[in-house]
This record gives structure tokens, C-alpha cells and sequence, in this order.
């Protein structure tokens, strides 16, 4: 998983990169008089694939925000049984996102972006991965919870 | 519309109690609107994604990277070291080049968080050199911080703009008036 982690990571820094570039250009060009009319359009694509890398992320570091002090009251059997019916929940969630983000993907696949010769069904395809990659962690999350404690890592003990 | 409205409200709320992720919790919300309103379900992914297609959204990530860099380029060392210069030999001035330092990074990184964590650390390790206290200096450091939020140009100023539709312009006008 540190290789995926890795990838997503390297994938979210080219975005980042290619964003500010894309920003930069659309200043530029503008205030050269001769506007890019690209640009505008292209930042919000990549930052809406930006923002699905971050939830990525996000999903695979265990960073989206909780309130756990009424779950933390439970004994610890009712937690686990709290905790495993979250996580099917978020892999519920996840897998629904992932199933319309591709159903709407599919069916403006044909219309073209307004700025540049592609189709607008991109900026909607990193909903897929996003909730594939929601659906799985929380499914491995609900698992990780019923594995005894020598089989787990360090960290993760410490988590 | 009211009892809609009262419905999904309660459905994020036991949610948010319940210990389930608060985009979750949104997520469930947001579906039993749909559901319940009988609209179609491609909406939710195409709302969700509307919301970050957005030109002014983009300086988001941009303010992120700004603080990013001054951290890892040691700006912010020099940024303390300059207030520090200028209203070091005040009564109280390393409190003083604290709150002065942290406008000059607000400027730059726009928010208050990226302050906190940038210029603090130094600010706050400069303090306690000084023999301050750590519970003073995190103090001061902290209600300092805030003027990230209001110095133009904010990141959550933006937010606001975009989320509320009012002129981020305006807002950073009004912002200045209130930073000095």
C-alpha cells in the first residue's frame, strides 16, 4: 500500500504543479492583452481532480474528521460493533458515489468541455476512483478492527 | 419544504453523533434529500463536484503551497527576525514582533492555520528564549494567528465569497479596515 500511497501522492504534487502553471499562465497571458481562453477552464478541472486526490488521502490516512465521545461511551463489544457498522456505511456511501459518478460520466461522455477539445465527462471520472478507494478502505478499516492485536503493526497499534 | 428540511437535518445530526465521518454524515444527508425529493440521483455526484468547480476555489491549494514554501524556504525565520527588529526593544515587544510578524506571514499564506503552524513555531520558541512563558507564548501565538483569517488576501475570505456569492473584492476590503 505505500507504493498506491506513494503514487497518489506524486499524482496530487503534478496537479499541484500543473495547476499553478495553468493559473500563472491565464495571469500572464492576461494581462499581456491576449488571454489564454483555456486556462480558466483547465484550473477547474485540475482542481476538482486535485480535491479527489486529497480525499484519497485523506481516506487512506485516516483524516476525515469524527466525533467519536458517544461511540467512545460504548463497552468495547457494542464499539466494535458501532465501529464495523461505520465503516459498511462509509463503503456504502463510497460505492454509491463511485456508481452515479460513472453513471453520469457515461451519459455526458459526448458533451465536449466549452474551452478545450475534451470531454466534459472528465471532470466528473475522479468520482469513480474516489469512491472505489472509499468503499475498499472502509471495508478494510471494519476488518482491520476484528484482527487480533499481535497480527496488527506498531503503528497501527498506536493508532 | 420545513419538514424536509427538519428530516435531513436530523439525519446529519445522528450521524455526526452516531461517530460516522462528518462527509459521510453530509453524504447521507444529502441523499435522503434526493431521495425524498424525488430528484434524480446523478445530482449527487454532479453537485459534489460543482462545488470545487470553482475559479476562485483554486486559490485554495495555491495558499496551502504558498505557506508550504515560506516554511521550507525559512522566510518565515526571517519574517520574525525583522519584527523582531523592529519592536524588539519595546516593553512586551517580542509579543509585539509576534502579532507583527504573524500579519506580515497572514499576508502572504492567508490563513490562520498555516500561520499558526509556520511563523508560531518560531515565534513561540523566540518567546520562550526570552523567558516567557510556553502557556503565554502559545497565547499570543494563537491570537495572533487569527489575523490570517482577516488580512487580505484570506483564504477563508474567498470561501466565504464564493459560498455566499458576495464580491471576495468587497470582502477584502472590509478585511483590511478591520486587519489595521
Amino acid at each position: 500500500m505505500k507504493a498506491f500511497d506513494f503514487v497518489i501522492k506524486s499524482f496530487g504534487c503534478l496537479l499541484l504543479g500543473c495547476l499553478l502553471v495553468t493559473v500563472l499562465l491565464g495571469v500572464v497571458t492576461r494581462g499581456l492583452g491576449s488571454p489564454l481562453i483555456w486556462t480558466d477552464e483547465a484550473a477547474r478541472m485540475i482542481m476538482v481532480w486535485l480535491a479527489a486526490t486529497g480525499w484519497i488521502l485523506a481516506s487512506r490516512a485516516h483524516g476525515h474528521v469524527r466525533v467519536r465521545f458517544f461511540q467512545d461511551l460504548l463497552p468495547q463489544k457494542s464499539w466494535g460493533l458501532a465501529e464495523t457498522l461505520i465503516q459498511l456505511v462509509t463503503s456504502g456511501l463510497g460505492l454509491v458515489i463511485a456508481w452515479f459518478g460513472l453513471a453520469l460520466v457515461r451519459k455526458i461522455l459526448d458533451l465536449e468541455a466549452t474551452s478545450s477539445p475534451i470531454s466534459f465527462g472528465w471532470m466528473y471520472a475522479p468520482l469513480v476512483p474516489v469512491g472505489i478507494v472509499t468503499a475498499v478502505q472502509a471495508v478494510a478499516d471494519a476488518i482491520h478492527h476484528y484482527r487480533p492485536a499481535d497480527q496488527r503493526s506498531g503503528s497501527e497499534l498506536i493508532q | 419544504m420545513t419538514n424536509l428540511m427538519i428530516e435531513i437535518g436530523a439525519v446529519w445530526l445522528l450521524a455526526v453523533l452516531c461517530g460516522v465521518p462528518l462527509f459521510v454524515a453530509m453524504g447521507l444527508a444529502a441523499l435522503a434529500f434526493v431521495a425524498l425529493s424525488g430528484l434524480s440521483s446523478t445530482i449527487v455526484p454532479q453537485k459534489m463536484t460543482q462545488a470545487m468547480n470553482s475559479f476562485p476555489i483554486v486559490a485554495a491549494p495555491l495558499f496551502i503551497l504558498m505557506g508550504n514554501l515560506l516554511s521550507a524556504a525559512k522566510i518565515t525565520d526571517r519574517i520574525v527576525r525583522f519584527a523582531t527588529a523592529l519592536m524588539g526593544s519595546l516593553r512586551g515587544g517580542y509579543a509585539h514582533a509576534s502579532i507583527l510578524s504573524s500579519l506580515i506571514f497572514a499576508g502572504m499564506a492567508g490563513s490562520a492555520v498555516a500561520d499558526a503552524a509556520g511563523a508560531g513555531s518560531v515565534e513561540i520558541r523566540a518567546m520562550k528564549r526570552v523567558g516567557y512563558r510556553p502557556e503565554t507564548a502559545a497565547s499570543i501565538t494563537a491570537a495572533a494567528a487569527t489575523i490570517g483569517a482577516i488580512v487580505p488576501p484570506s483564504l477563508p475570505i474567498v470561501i466565504y465569497g464564493v459560498t455566499s456569492d458576495v464580491s471576495v473584492g468587497r470582502l477584502f476590503l472590509a478585511g483590511c479596515i478591520q486587519a489595521f
